[in-house]
């Protein structure tokens, strides 16, 4: 999936698409893919366990925040001078802003926004897609082409287009942009569920529900959907993967939430004038937006090969 | 035959008009008045009336919609609020230098991916792999803008005295100069394909090494032929078909706007005019882009599967 | 001689070029260089570019900001030249025009132009080609941004090819200064305006010192000497890239790929100082960056409330966050050397103060919390001022990046509660301070209104004797610190920062627009 706005934030094509056995009749499953980065066999578990452990460490100083000894994100540090550099010393480990603000403060409360519109625009953007693909793979006919009419207009919509309407539109607050993104996500959560509901249709078991005189809602949420939560889950995480990078993104052009939310994208642009002198202000959020997209890349990819056994192949 | 062109083309007018519809209805809810963006700050009430009248500003989104598909029922894309100039104007002058970048970065992205998807298809868990996949993912995981500016500080500033060297920003046509015109985009173009090489191969990769495992080549290895053949001969083309619509599909959505690098580069393309007309509510500008971005987005998205049906029999037979 | 319009390495052939013809050293008089007296003789030819950022929407004469930097002044200025500009000091410059006067009680003002000047397409710059600029503007058919100036003039009458008779509604002793601070004071060749109509913003023909020759948009511009332009010009063409990223224009101006990068951003400013070849000429206005409040919606319409943001906001503390401590500050609303300076101050910070009065309001149940929707040219300094206000209590402040448009748009509409500005900035204060505080005023958004504010002004402008306006702005200065309608705590500095080992002569005019008839390539 393409992770920024120089593409939309729209498909991946997950290997096991690509052997022909669920086609849809339009188009494939659009967009690049999401490199999950595969560590190999011997890296693998170490990559894993990696990745486990930075998100690990993420998510509890996410959810903690407010326990912390650490500044206000928005309060001026007195006594420090602004762009001062990180240094082992308390208070400010990792120096201050170019207002003077808490590098380390900003950085855990960026990480709690990135992480909330991450998981907020992923789950909806999969409770949407699921919804819309698995029915549309399922009924077929009437309700199939009007669903693709839909998904195809979102994709060719250049994604920072709508957001910026979106954005422009709404408030400029969470709510807002999780919609925006989840919005951009649907197609190819919706393109997935079709493929995978049209490829589970013919089992067994379903045609022994239909046989049975199942009414259709319970076919579908009983028989089917479990199946495709499971081959798409490994999705997910490249999505929130993405969508925590166009989060940046949209911060770097000022459409992110306003200041003084901190964003870790936010905190690059701030950074950027002063790249020759003060190379950390951008470096440091920098490092945190590639450690926690390649971690939820490395889980989704070996969720894929948990889940995704069967289609998967030897592919690697 | 006919009935699927039917169909197809249903689908596709189907799709431009949700689509320019939404988007018209969008943008017109956004806040602000393009009367101030043509008018300034220090605008007259009396002139700011004058213009809701000559634009239609006050008639209701739906009237002013109708107004615009009858329009382009007659080929006139509507005239830009700021500029006056024709909407297609403004799109033929930005529509070269984005080109020029997308193409510029699928074709720079293919040649390298291709390789190294073969490559690490052909040796995998070689040392060159595990290394791929580090850099790559790192690749990946950057946003865009990180990468253009780590690009700009190497190549432009610290190397500003060497003889060759990149310019920071700028732009010159290629119909003027192309030499120029390549200083110009050689950085906007690497930025952008860093983030495409990885999904090149890795699905290169994948699709080749299933492909590797087939019967014929297992067949064709027995008969002596050389592993360089095998390799691009016999077992690339088959593997292509999903890279094929990756890019395809990839060049699709960047036309719809590289924002981030052409506004960091200075590239006059479509991504800037488009940011430009939303901010200053050129509604008429913005209902141009779309449509044609749309009409690109669909129209590759066709190609590409009328092509992958010619491809890949399997596809054709199986018409579920 | 001279290198290709915007070719990348320009400044190295030019350089090449130059010293193959290395010309006599001798002292030059009159180049008004900002750097030494025994300057260099200027050398005939060459390209200059200089970078901007941002393109504008057309080069009519009447479109923009009227004769200042942004939005294509400094373009409009080598197209059309002017008829009369305002020094960097305040002082009108006649240019086109050789004199402005009145005989009749300011009322009716007799302006009368040099003779011989043509248009590049031969026209003659004649009293019939301003009254045609002046009506056009005037006309709502033209969507002018500067109709309500033109409208100001109640008719005019042409009495011979180098005499206009302009006669106004009202009584204005500052016509001049109005002129020529507008766009009025750029003429357009009535011939090819009538015949191009609207797109003679693509192709405008005036009577400067530079012709059109390429718009590429969005990119560049390029402008080459005018032939029949009478008067003395050293540059054979002008390059203008538009360059919208702040930091990425300054690593073009260092390495090499434009010449001159024409700019605001004091980071940029205090970067390139430290940069050998780099120089800096700065034109400071008075007035400049300031808080403005809405009074007619709570909160501000409560002096209180107006007075704790007075004390809570701090210049200096805000300009060492943000510029470590570059900016030029205004303790007055006048630029210490202007001619109508009074050091009646504008408000200190006084924290104490500015508590007091937020736990005031709280006790009475309202405590203050207001949103603030700024453009990006202000976003630091509401960032900046919103992080300040944590450190108070009582007090909320959020802050929401909206684009241009909107902002104008809120401002218009009443829609707002606090806003920064750069207006009014100003070398005159005609019309600028007056179009900011006077009742219905232009830019007076936030509607305040004083009749002794009003009757200042009026006595303003009826006359143009220096002691008489200092006395009616003193007295706007006295009560503006007490009404506070605003607040001024910066001023503004346009920076044209420069390679002066490339460029010499680099002289301005009016709030920062480079004299492009005085500017040449070094020889040598």
């Amino acid at each position: 999936m393409s992770t920024t706005f120089d593409a939309s934030v729209t498909g991946v094509i997950a290997p096991e698409e690509t052997d022909g056995t669920s086609f849809p009749t339009t188009s494939p499953a659009p967009d690049g893919a999401v490199t999950p980065v595969a560590p190999l066999v011997r890296h693998r578990q170490i990559a894993l366990w990696l990745s486990l452990g930075w998100i690990g460490i993420v998510v509890f100083f996410v959810v903690f925040a407010g326990l912390l000894p650490i500044p206000r994100y928005d309060a001026i540090i007195e006594g420090l001078k602004p762009r001062a550099a990180p240094h082992l010393g308390f208070p400010e480990l990792l120096g201050t802003d170019t207002l003077g603000r808490s590098v380390a403060s900003r950085l855990i409360y960026g990480a709690r926004q990135s992480l909330t519109i991450g998981v907020a625009s992923t789950a909806l953007a999969m409770l949407a897609g699921l919804t819309i693909g698995s029915l549309a793979g399922y009924f077929r006919g009437p309700i199939d082409a009007a669903v693709s009419v839909l998904l195809d207009a979102i994709l060719s919509i250049p994604g920072l287009l709508l957001l910026l309407a979106i954005a422009a539109v709404g408030q400029r607050n969470i709510p807002t942009i999780v919609v925006g993104l989840a919005i951009l996500g649907v197609p190819t959560f919706a393109r997935l569920a079709r493929a995978t509901t049209l490829s589970l249709v013919d089992r067994e078991h379903v045609m022994a529900a239909k046989a049975m005189g199942a009414r259709h809602h319970r076919i579908i949420l009983r028989e089917l959907l479990p199946d495709v939560v499971l081959r798409i889950l490994s999705y997910a995480f490249f999505f929130l993967a993405a969508i925590i990078v166009v989060e940046a993104s949209l911060s770097f052009l000022r459409l992110g939430i306003p200041p003084p939310q901190p964003s870790w994208g936010a905190m690059i642009n701030d950074g950027r004038p002063d790249l020759q002198t003060h190379p950390y202000l951008v470096f440091i959020p920098a490092a945190c937006i590639v450690f926690t997209v390649a971690a939820f890349t490395v889980i989704g990819d070996w969720l894929r090969r948990r889940f995704d056994a069967v289609s998967f192949g030897a592919a690697g | 035959m006919p009935r699927l062109i039917a169909r197809r083309l249903a689908h596709i007018v189907l799709v431009l008009l949700v689509v320019s519809f939404a988007l018209t209805f969008l943008v017109n809810l956004t806040p602000g008045d393009p009367a101030y963006s043509i008018l300034g700050e220090q605008a007259t009430d009396e002139q700011v009336a004058q213009v809701h009248k000559d634009l239609h500003l006050d008639d209701s989104v739906p009237s002013r919609y109708g107004r615009w598909l009858s329009d382009i029922g007659e080929g006139n894309f509507g005239t830009s609020y700021v500029t006056k100039r024709p909407v297609m104007d403004a799109i033929t002058e930005a529509l070269p230098a984005t080109a020029e970048l997308v193409l510029l970065t699928i074709l720079l992205s293919l040649a390298v991916a291709i390789p190294i998807g073969v490559y690490t298809a052909y040796r995998p868990d070689s040392r060159f792999d595990r290394f791929w996949v580090l850099v790559s993912s790192l690749f990946v995981s950057l946003p865009s803008f990180v990468v253009a500016l780590v690009l700009v500080y190497i190549f432009a500033l610290l190397l500003q005295n060497f003889p060759i060297h990149f310019p920071v920003t700028g732009w010159e046509r290629l119909t003027d100069s192309p030499g120029e015109n390549l200083w110009y985009i050689t950085l906007p173009v690497i930025a952008l394909s860093l983030q495409q090489i990885p999904q090149f191969a890795r699905l290169l990769r994948a699709d080749m090494i299933a492909t590797l495992h087939e019967d014929y080549i297992l067949a064709a290895r027995s008969k002596g032929v050389s592993t360089r053949r095998i390799l691009f001969r016999h077992a690339l083309r088959p593997s292509s078909f999903s890279l094929v619509t990756l890019a395809g599909l990839n060049l699709g959505h960047l036309i719809g706007g590289a924002v981030i690098i052409e506004t960091l580069f200075a590239l006059p393309g479509i991504g800037s005019l488009t940011v430009n007309s939303v901010l200053s509510k050129d509604i008429a500008v913005v209902q141009g882009v779309v449509m044609l971005v749309a009409i690109v987005y669909v129209v590759v998205n066709t190609l590409v599967d009328v092509t992958y049906g010619y491809l890949d029999p399997r596809v054709r037979v199986r018409k579920a | 001689m001279g290198g290709r319009s915007g070719t990348f390495g320009a400044s190295t052939r030019l350089g090449l070029v130059a010293l193959a013809l290395a010309g006599a050293m001798a002292v030059s008089p009159g180049i008004a260089s900002a750097e030494n007296a025994t300057a260099p003789k200027p050398k005939s030819g060459g390209t200059v570019t200089f970078s901007y950022m941002s393109e504008p929407a057309s080069f009519l004469p009447d479109a923009g900001l009227g004769a200042q930097v942004g939005l294509g002044g400094s373009e409009r200025f080598a197209i059309y030249d002017a008829l009369a500009m305002l020094t960097t000091k305040g002082d009108v410059e006649y240019r086109l025009a050789e004199s402005m006067t009145s005989t009749t009680n300011d009322t009716v003002w007799t302006v009368k132009l040099r003779k011989g000047r043509v248009f590049s397409d031969g026209t003659p710059v004649d009293a019939s080609a301003v009254q045609y600029n002046w009506s056009r503007i005037a006309d709502p058919a033209q969507r002018s941004p500067s109709a309500p100036i033109a409208q100001g003039i109640a008719s005019m009458n042409v009495v011979d090819p180098t005499t206009l008779e302009v006669t106004l509604k009202e009584p204005n002793a500052q016509f001049p200064e109005l002129i020529g601070q507008s766009s009025l004071t750029f003429i357009a060749s009535p011939t090819a305006w009538e015949a191009a109509g609207q797109a003679f913003g693509s192709s405008p023909v005036g009577a400067g010192p530079y012709v059109f020759k390429e718009w590429q948009r969005g990119a560049q511009l390029t402008l080459e000497r005018n032939p029949k332009y009478k008067g003395k010009t050293h540059l054979d063409q002008i390059v203008v890239k538009y360059i919208p990223d702040e930091t990425q224009r300054l690593n073009t101006l260092t390495t090499g790929g434009v010449d001159i990068d024409l700019t605001g951003d004091l980071q940029a400013a205090t970067s390139a100082k430290q940069q050998p070849n780099l120089a800096d000429f700065q034109v400071a206005q008075s007035g400049g960056i300031n808080i403005f409040f809405n009074f007619t919606k709570p909160p501000f319409d409560d002096l209180r409330a107006r007075q704790a943001i007075a004390y809570a906001f701090d210049p200096k503390a805000m300009d060492d966050a943000l510029n470590g401590g570059a900016a030029m500050l205004a303790p007055n609303l006048f630029l210490k050397d202007s001619e109508f300076f009074a050091d009646i101050g504008q408000p200190k910070p006084n924290k104490k103060k500015a508590q007091d009065l937020f736990d005031k309001f709280a006790a009475e149940g309202k405590p203050i919390e207001f949103s603030v929707q700024t453009s990006q040219t202000f976003q630091k300094i509401a960032e900046w001022f919103q992080a300040r206000l944590s450190s108070f209590k009582n007090v909320k402040m959020n802050v929401e990046p909206v684009s241009a448009t909107q902002q104008t748009t809120n401002w218009q509409t009443g829609n707002f509660t606090l806003a920064f500005s750069s207006v009014p900035r100003f070398i005159d204060p005609a019309p600028a301070l007056s179009n900011a505080l006077e009742t219905g005023g232009v830019s007076n958004y936030g509607k305040y209104s004083n009749p002794e504010v009003d009757a200042a002004f009026k006595k303003a402008r009826t006359s143009n004797e220096v002691a008489a306006r200092k006395d009616a702005y003193d007295a706007v200065q006295r009560i503006q610190v007490k009404d506070l309608p605003s607040f001024f705590f910066q001023h503004v500095v346009v920076h044209i920062l420069y390679n002066k080992s490339k460029l010499q002569g680099v002289a301005a005019v009016g709030d920062g627009i480079p004299r492009w008839d005085r500017m040449s390539t070094k020889g040598s």
